[in-house]
């Protein structure tokens, strides 16, 4: 065939624009993301901090903790950049949890931030699982299967309970009472740059949670139920984006 | 002795240990012939010499218990197919009685449910419910965590089984995984009459049995592992003082009231206490029950409503068939014994 020296070239070139391509969807950068719990914009206090919800409670919060996971950034023609093995258990207690580093983000203008407040189904029937989702780490349940997506404790005056507390263990993963929740922040001209890191700050404002409900009548929740999915829908309200 | 003979010397001797030490103990999961495919993904977790041995000692091991007094073994004995025989609901920590008979640990790597009410859904978290419950060991994963990494004997197991001397809750569950998942029982005279191997010839009467059997029973406990895996009101009355609703605790659905497992029945001739309170202490009496003992309510099962109608001989027959199940080299193999060091 007298083609053949042509076809050759073309393939030569064919190949050695792939190569570019891939060095430059190559350039990565990073995204701190540090996520700040609030309560009425104030940094949250753990212990000896009184609060008074808008509904009248008077409250001490004593433990917080919740699963952020699933994070992907989406960009205008929908390719989604998704963190790998993305589950951070972050706890009030321990301030280092509140910063996560995500590396290796393909540099470009992402227009959203999507996130879970929980974990999804498919982790709560994978076994043992270790890091941020080992079960020593207090977030799982043992005789009703699966992950605690979020907990939040303290003490009322409110509360008839003894030593006036009030728990939410909230969690459950099978229909049809799930309590993972999925959030979507819009993001405007946003990008990932190549070699720098982008900062992203996320709010919990914990008082939004607290306005939902009375703690006389609502203090302890505590299994997979409608009560468990309806104080995931209060606590995802209470998260904001802030860059 | 010449350096040839020598090396000669060294080849056999090598391969005498090597006979030694492989006979009898190996550790490897198989499918038997003709079973359907685990449940258990093996890819996340796969079954090793070392996480299986590091699995027993954990299993035999009261450190598991708040007060060291409670093992796993205790309520789960192996020549009673891993239950607590005789005991209708177990005692755990300081004698303190539970709500439920010990079910049976065999062929583990088929279930998707664990648990009469099915509340646990993956195998790995099943240890999580006896050492958290306050009736059975009455302890945490993270102290049990910790009174691991803190003896002697611990951290060189966890780096034979996990490349890693540190244990944690994780690898800790894996390794209890890894030992339970060898528990099968598939070499009952049963399995040797399907597999029409010798020491599986069966009497007219079993025969019979074995008839009856797939005619009334086989629905629920359905051929090879003696279960469907799915939960059933059989008929119970609800015991006064213990008001178990089995299933519905876990689903909050009323449709699943009364419901439990459908527990295998491999091995039924030493599992005795039965059913989920342990209130019939012997095979006849389960027969009568399912002969003249229904009691209707919403749930109970469909193929339970026409009453099972058997002759005396049929009952003894069916018995003689259910005692056919018992597999001894399963329930004497010494690899699943007490770990003798």
């Amino acid at each position: 065939m007298k083609n053949k020296p042509l076809l050759f070239l073309l393939l030569f070139f064919w190949m050695a624009t792939s190569v570019f391509a891939q060095n430059q969807s190559g350039a990565l950068g990073e995204l701190q993301i540090s996520i700040a719990p609030k309560f009425k914009g104030k940094p949250l206090i753990l212990g000896n901090q009184l609060y008074f919800s808008e509904t009248g409670d008077s409250l001490y919060i004593d433990l917080f903790r919740f699963y952020f996971s699933a994070l992907k950034l989406q960009k205008k023609d929908q390719t989604i950049f998704q963190e790998n093995e993305s589950y951070h258990l972050i706890d009030a207690e321990e301030p280092s949890s509140f910063v996560l580093k995500i590396k290796e983000i393909p540099a470009g203008t992402y227009d959203a931030l999507v996130f879970n407040i929980g974990t999804d189904s498919l982790i709560n029937v994978s076994g043992a699982i270790g890091g941020d989702l080992d079960p020593t780490k207090g977030m799982y349940w043992a005789w009703n299967s699966g992950y605690i997506n979020f907990k939040i404790e303290g003490r009322s005056n409110s509360c008839n309970t003894l030593h006036h507390a009030f728990e939410f263990h909230i969690g459950g993963y099978m229909p049809p009472y799930q309590s993972v929740r999925e959030l979507k922040f819009p993001l405007r001209e946003w990008k990932i740059e190549k070699g720098k890191t982008t900062f992203i700050q996320i709010e919990i404002e914990l008082s939004h949670f607290f306005s939902q409900l009375q703690l006389a009548n609502t203090n302890s929740i505590m299994i997979p139920s409608k009560d468990a999915a309806r104080m995931a829908n209060y606590f995802a309200h209470t998260f904001q984006l802030k860059k | 002795m010449t350096k040839k003979t020598f090396f000669i010397f060294c080849f056999i001797a090598f391969f005498i240990v090597l006979g030694f030490t492989g006979h009898g103990d190996k550790i490897e999961f198989v499918v038997p012939e003709g079973w359907p495919r685990p449940v258990y993904d093996f890819s996340k977790n796969p079954v090793t010499p070392a996480g299986f041995q590091l699995g027993r000692q954990l299993f035999y091991d009261p450190l598991l218990s708040r007060d060291t007094t409670i093992s796993c073994a205790s309520c789960h004995l192996q020549a009673t197919g891993f239950t607590h025989v005789d005991h209708a609901l177990s005692h755990g920590i300081g004698g303190r009685v539970g709500k439920r008979n010990a079910p049976v640990i065999m062929n583990m790597a088929w279930a998707q449910y664990f648990m009469w009410d099915g509340g646990v859904t993956h195998l790995d978290m099943q240890p999580l419910a006896p050492i958290s419950s306050a009736e059975e060991m009455d302890e945490t994963i993270v102290n049990v965590v910790k009174k691991l990494n803190a003896t002697k004997k611990y951290p060189t197991l966890f780096y034979n089984a996990f490349g890693d001397s540190i244990a944690t809750g994780q690898k800790t569950l894996l390794a209890l995984s890894q030992f339970i998942l060898m528990l099968n029982s598939f070499n009952s005279k049963y399995d040797k009459y399907i597999r029409k191997e010798s020491g599986g010839e069966f009497s007219q009467q079993e025969i019979n049995g074995l008839k009856i059997f797939r005619q009334h029973c086989a629905a629920c406990h359905t051929e090879p592992l003696f279960t469907n895996q799915g939960f059933a009101n059989n008929g119970l009355p609800i015991d006064t003082v213990l008001l178990d609703d089995g299933r519905q605790k876990i689903t909050q659905n009323p449709d699943d009231a009364l419901k439990f497992k459908v527990p295998s029945l491999r091995n039924i001739q030493f599992t005795y206490p039965y059913m989920h309170d342990g209130r019939f202490k012997k095979l006849p009496e389960v027969i009568k029950h399912y002969t003249e003992g229904i009691q209707k309510s919403q749930t109970l099962d469909s193929r339970l409503l026409q009453p099972i109608q058997l002759s005396h001989e049929e009952k003894i027959d069916l018995t003689a068939f259910l005692f056919t199940l018992t597999d001894r080299e399963f329930l004497f193999d010494a690899r699943f014994g007490f770990p003798r060091e």
